[in-house]
């Protein structure tokens, strides 16, 4: 590593390098002319050769982003940098240099082939999105201890694996180790791994082994249950349903709400609150299931829906390519007639047959694609109508069952009224109950009309709540509706139509001047 | 023995005499008519018996014709003359015996219409240890069809042939039906009519479902090479879609139109496309390596795109396209040729398949076991030969004398030993020196031969006259040898003669 390094000048990734580079290393004869005509293209070039360059640091690469096999090995690269935007790299080489911190390589996620190879390393890391991984060279650096080959475990896909030459390889059995904690790897340090050698890792490390599985397998498990969690909490999201399944609402009710919550301090209204919410819950979870029930439907709906417009356009498909595809073969018939007739009035006739047939299939594909504008646009109206039909019936519902829901706060607020102003009476006469109230809620009960004021701002709070609530489902729903309603429009009939238009118009001005090359050809002929 | 010329008359049916009967039975007891019994005896004898038969034995008496002396080819011939016929009501059948016909036939099944027999509908004919694998041939009369079926494991994995009687060559109508799970290439069905060829793919690693190949008139070629193949004129390639590539490089149909120098390529729709895009090259004239300067590919394409926007290649990625369409193109032409060639070569022979544990039949084995023999023999002669007096043909001459040799007549042995020895030198010397000029000059006259009508001769022709060459300086080369080596070794051996005799018992004394 010391090499060169002291007597030569650290090359840079300059234009030069890189067009020399992949002009020598690119295709040759008359490819290669053809090549160097045209000019170098960086995007388009699969592998490319840096070695033995002296190349300090990596730079300018970024514009290879097709490239799927870069060689940088024996240079001088102290850091991994720039290669982000290569995101095609199927093998990379970055052996012999100086490297000492594996980085920078996140978003190269198709790589299979990775060489470290003599090297600084000492930590194996920053690699978690490389898990295409087949191959990977860490031979000859500085690794001292086995267990952090432990890393390499979540590369299902590992293969072969080179650690030789570390100091952690002083340990005879490292090969063992390596085998017993890579179950799926077929070769180490460029050896196969024998069966012999296999069981025998297996009995030495078993225990190790069985634990490491244990705890990966529990692991893998609290993702997937936070996974699964995470599903319905989109899920919820997505029918405007969250927080109604359980206590979600009731809570934020209180949250913001610092009078009710001192209020349950005292026992009487505890109870009070603790019976409203369980008829609140009782309720909110009515809505939370209708609330998906209804989402369910919607969804149905326009998956029936969507389903509708995909056949309707299959077929037209179908139907436009049938003819397109007769047009073909007349085409395919008629043009040799063309070339080989030598009767001008004969040859004239023909084209006038060939231009009247392309105007006719041009007029006929416009003709289904018309038909089939006028098919999606009365199949999206239907639809519409449905799903506000569906829309109202849903709100109607929603409102009913949130003026349910308001009427047990009314009613849980008039009990409360009514439970208050009997802790007032004892407050008022000092009764010996009293005193086990806190500071704060005594002085709630000062006068009637603070109580009162605690009561109807808890109070409208929690109606706030509510109709927030509300809002957000019945708002939501229409939001949604309109944005599907605005995409189907905008994809299904504006975009789809233009394009098929413009393919139309392009296929129809291709047929053209096929047939006016061909007179090219022709006139010659002729004369 | 008892004298049976009277018939059964003087018979004596006394049955322990041995003198009469033959030994049959252990017991000497004469059987004696039993009479009717009631049942209560029966069971008695019959426990009796039981307890007896133990010892009883019956002795089975010899045979008294020979044994029967049927030799393995005997054997294996199953009829006389291997042969059988065997007639049913509208049916005739003959029966061969395997390795009896030279083209495998075991047997020939004829049915015929009427009763007569003498208008044929079918015939059936029953192959074994073919090489070729076929099984059954059955040819009907009606349609002219023949059918051939092939055992499982042949070559190209052909089970079923069709063919018109009339027309056997490999240019004629025929279906060919395969093992497409035995095949690489996956190939179900062939089709033969006289200017094209139909292949049905399945489950084949490149996507490829059918290839339709066209040919044109035979061009005329004088010379020696007569059997020139036809030109194809176009083959025509459907692909499935391969759902791991995109689709614009998901070619669905590719043409190569060999007789106008154009490859036309059509790919598979894109989802929400009407109309498919399609590439049309024009091959290039001399589109080599050797050639300087470069070519600008745009001339030679006419290429469609449904959507107008999609980039435009390179004219570098054109050219590597069409190089590697043209190398596809040879590819697709050679094998064709070699599909057909496959079956001209398959038509032409007809050997049987032997085992190799059939040392009767297997002319490999046979031969071995032939050579070994010889060489035990040789080595026999060679014992015996060694055991031969080298002077007794010089000394029987003065045998006729008194026992001891005189001084002359022994230095006159030896002479004429010596004189015989180096004449038979001197004559090998001579034989080999003409052999090798023999050589030499037909080797000269081939050479003029070959100059003279080096150019109009055929492949197969120049490729025996080089062969024949190879061989003929290769046995000269081995003449030289032995000569020089003769050379070296003449004087060394009549040396050694002369010692021998100057030591030999017989003349030693006397010399």
């Amino acid at each position: 590593m010391s090499r060169l390094h002291d007597t030569t000048e650290p090359a840079v990734v300059s234009e030069d390098m890189l067009v020399f580079a992949v002009e020598s290393q690119g295709p040759k004869g008359m490819a290669g002319r053809i090549a160097k005509e045209e000019g170098v293209n960086f995007s388009h070039v699969k592998s490319l050769r840096l070695d033995y360059r002296n190349i300090l640091r990596i730079d300018n690469v970024w514009r290879f982003t097709n490239l799927t096999k870069l060689q940088l090995d024996n240079n001088i690269i102290a850091k991994i940098e720039g290669l982000d935007m290569l995101v095609n790299l199927v093998w990379l080489d970055l052996s012999f240099n100086n490297i000492e911190k594996i980085e920078g390589l996140d978003t190269l996620v198709k790589l299979e082939d990775l060489s470290l190879f003599n090297n600084r390393i000492s930590l194996l890391e920053n690699m978690e999105t490389l898990t295409n991984l087949h191959i990977v060279s860490l031979g000859n650096n500085d690794f001292n201890d086995l267990n952090s080959l432990l890393y390499l475990r979540q590369f299902k896909k590992l293969k072969t694996v080179c650690i030789s030459g570390n100091p952690m390889c002083m340990n005879e059995d490292y090969k063992l180790f390596t085998t017993a904690h890579l179950p799926n790897l077929d070769y180490i340090d460029y050896r196969a791994i024998t069966t012999e050698m296999r069981t025998q890792a297996n009995e030495k490390y078993r225990d190790i082994v069985e634990e490491l599985i244990a705890e990966e397998l529990s692991e893998s498990r609290k993702q997937e249950e936070a996974l699964i969690r995470r599903q319905q909490e989109t899920l919820h999201k997505a029918a405007f349903v969250d927080l109604l399944d359980g206590s979600g609402l009731f809570d934020s009710m209180y949250e913001s709400d610092p009078d009710g919550n001192r209020l349950q301090e005292i026992p009487e209204i505890k109870e009070l609150v603790d019976s409203f919410r369980e008829q609140f819950v009782e309720q909110c979870h009515q809505i939370f299931e209708f609330g998906i029930k209804e989402h369910n439907r919607r969804q149905e709906e326009t998956d029936q829906f969507l389903e509708c417009l995909e056949e309707a356009k299959t077929e037209n498909r179908h139907l436009c390519v049938q003819q397109v595809k007769t047009f073909l073969t007349y085409k395919k018939t008629v043009f040799p007639i063309m070339l080989q007739t030598q009767d001008v009035d004969e040859l004239d006739s023909l084209m006038e047959a060939y231009n009247e047939k392309l105007s006719k299939i041009s007029s006929c594909l416009t003709g289904l694609e018309l038909q089939l504008v006028d098919q999606l646009e009365e199949t999206i109206k239907e639809f519409e109508r449905n799903i506000s039909d569906m829309i109202t019936a849903y709100v109607e519902q929603v409102q009913a069952m949130f003026a349910q829901c308001r009427e047990l706060e009314n009613m849980h607020n008039e009990k409360l009224v009514e439970q208050c102003a009997a802790v007032l009476d004892k407050v008022i006469h000092n009764s010996p109950e009293v005193e086990a109230l806190t500071e704060d809620l005594r002085l709630l009960f000062v006068d009637k009309d603070s109580m009162n004021n605690a009561i109807s701002s808890s109070h409208e709070n929690h109606i706030h709540e509510i109709d927030t609530k509300e809002d957000c489902m019945i708002t939501g729903v229409n939001d949604w509706v309109a944005a599907f309603i605005g995409r189907v429009h905008e994809e299904e009939e504006v975009k789809r139509n233009r394009h098929r238009i413009m393919e139309i118009n392009h296929f129809i001005d291709y047929q053209t001047e096929e047939l006016d090359n061909l007179e090219l050809e022709e006139a010659p002929v002729d004369q | 023995m008892q004298d049976c010329s009277h018939g059964l008359k003087d018979v004596v049916y006394d049955l322990g005499d041995c003198t009469k009967w033959e030994f049959m039975f252990p017991s000497n007891e004469k059987p004696v008519l039993q009479m009717s019994q009631s049942g209560e005896q029966l069971a008695d004898m019959a426990d009796e018996e039981e307890f007896e038969e133990v010892e009883k034995f019956i002795d089975m008496p010899h045979s008294w014709s020979q044994p029967l002396q049927i030799t393995r080819k005997e054997f294996q011939l199953r009829c006389p003359h291997g042969k059988k016929t065997v007639l049913y009501k509208r049916a005739k059948l003959e029966k061969y015996t395997p390795y009896l016909l030279s083209d495998g036939m075991v047997a020939k099944l004829y049915i015929y219409k009427d009763d007569e027999m003498h208008s044929l509908s079918i015939t059936r004919e029953f192959y074994e240890n073919r090489i070729d694998h076929l099984e059954r041939r059955q040819h009907n009369m009606d349609t002219g069809f023949v059918t051939e079926y092939f055992k499982k494991g042949k070559k190209n994995a052909l089970r079923e042939h069709y063919y018109k009687v009339r027309s056997q060559g490999p240019e004629s109508e025929r279906t060919m039906i395969f093992d497409s799970h035995m095949r690489v290439d996956g190939l179900v069905r062939r089709e033969e009519l006289a200017t094209e060829m139909t292949e049905h793919y399945v489950e084949s690693t490149d996507f490829l479902v059918y290839k339709h190949t066209k040919f044109g008139k035979r061009v005329k070629i004088f010379g020696p090479s007569s059997k020139s193949a036809r030109p194809i004129s176009c083959i025509e390639e459907k692909f499935k879609r391969n759902p791991e590539r995109s689709v614009s490089t998901n070619l669905a149909l590719r043409e190569f139109d060999i007789a106008s120098d154009t490859i036309r390529l059509t790919y598979h729709h894109e989802p929400d496309c009407v109309t498919a895009a399609t590439q049309e090259f024009i091959k290039p004239p001399n589109l080599d390596e050797k050639r300087d300067g470069t070519v600008n590919l745009f001339e030679y394409l006419s290429s469609y795109q449904p959507d107008p926007h999609t980039p435009k290649p390179t004219n570098l990625q054109l050219y590597q396209q069409l190089d590697s369409l043209i190398k596809e193109e040879w590819k697709a032409q050679a094998r064709v040729i070699e599909i057909l060639n496959e079956r001209r070569r398959e038509e032409a022979r007809t050997e049987l398949d032997i085992s190799i544990y059939d040392v009767e039949r297997n002319e490999k084995a046979r031969k071995q076991r032939l050579a070994q023999v010889q060489q035990e023999k040789e080595d026999k002669n060679r014992e015996r030969e060694m055991d031969t007096d080298y002077l007794a043909p010089f000394l029987t001459r003065f045998s006729s004398s008194e026992g001891a040799l005189k001084r002359s007549q022994a230095l006159r042995v030896k002479d004429e030993c010596l004189q015989d020895l180096k004449q038979r030198l001197i004559d090998k010397a001579n034989l080999i020196q003409s052999r090798f000029e023999q050589e030499t000059n037909e080797l000269q006259k081939k050479q003029q031969w070959y100059q003279q009508c080096q150019t109009s001769m055929s492949k197969e022709d120049e490729e025996e006259y080089l062969s024949y060459c190879s061989a003929s300086m290769f046995r000269i080369h081995i003449l030289e040898h032995r000569l020089n080596k003769h050379k070296e070794l003449a004087p060394q051996r009549y040396m050694a003669l002369e010692q021998k005799l100057r030591n030999d018992a017989r003349l030693a004394d006397l010399l």
